[in-house]
């Protein structure tokens, strides 16, 4: 992997982790992994939260890819998209590789 | 060796006694070089480093707030890994725990390191909420794993 792939990669699972590192967004996640599709009131629900709010939440998960967004008539529908969480191991992937990496330029540094 | 969840944890034997290894890991000018780093000033438990990575596509401020060094088998800085993102304010954010340990053996010495505490874990911990739900966080990640694996 090129260090700008990797440099782009690390951003875009930073981003992720952003997404997930809010109380609110990370509870609307589990609620949409049953993989159904959710309509916004459906998730609001049992909240104190208004459907402008939930709105808000969603289309934060949408610009990191977590969550797809399907119109049906006037109502707009929510579904789980699990690809990026699979790439959250990818981003631990990333930092182990690095750290191969520092350690074999240490061992050099040593030995050498 | 692993990449668990929230852990990653990598070893190298290197042929040289502890003392050496552990001088070119607490030493901040040795650091320096092998890590590819400009650091600010020398390692001291309880301060902050302040370095800069110049390398090209992952230009970067790094603090390294060091925790413990215990000549000659353990050091450790809490720090977050690549803060590319200049538009994030990091030191808002739960760092990750860097961990070395050195032991001897008859060719030199085995180094291990371990990081620890990534964010979806910090997120989960901030999300006191998702305890309301009848499966954690952790276990939710797991399920989707093996949807995935299928």
């Amino acid at each position: 992997m090129t260090h700008s792939t990797a440099a782009r990669k690390i951003k875009d699972q930073a981003n992720l982790f952003a997404a997930l590192g809010d109380p609110t967004r990370l509870s609307l996640v589990a609620k949409l992994i049953d993989n159904q599709l959710h309509s916004i009131s459906e998730l609001s629900n049992n909240k104190e939260m208004t459907r402008q709010a939930v709105t808000k939440h969603l289309t934060v998960l949408e610009n990191v890819g977590l969550v797809t967004k399907i119109k049906e008539g006037r109502e707009s529908l929510y579904m789980i998209d699990t690809a990026p969480l699979k790439s959250l191991q990818d981003y631990l992937d990333i930092i182990a590789s690095q750290w191969d990496k520092s350690l074999l330029q240490l061992k050099l540094f040593i030995e050498e | 060796m692993q990449n668990s969840e929230n852990i990653i944890e990598r070893e190298i034997q290197i042929n040289a006694p502890m003392t050496k290894v552990f001088k070119a890991l607490t030493n901040a000018q040795s650091f320096a070089q092998w890590f590819g780093v400009h650091l600010d000033s020398e390692f001291k438990e309880g301060k902050t480093t302040t370095g800069k990575n110049q390398l090209k596509g992952f230009e970067m401020d790094m603090n390294f707030h060091i925790k413990e060094i215990k000549p000659q088998h353990y050091f450790s800085y809490a720090w977050t890994p690549f803060p590319l993102d200049k538009t994030i304010d990091y030191s808002l954010e739960e760092p990750t725990l860097v961990e070395f340990f050195l032991e001897e053996n008859p060719i030199g010495t085995l180094l291990k390191v371990r990081e620890s505490g990534f964010n979806l874990i910090t997120a989960s911990r901030r999300a006191k909420a998702i305890e309301m739900h009848s499966m954690g966080w952790v276990a939710q990640l797991e399920n989707i794993d093996k949807f995935l694996a299928r």
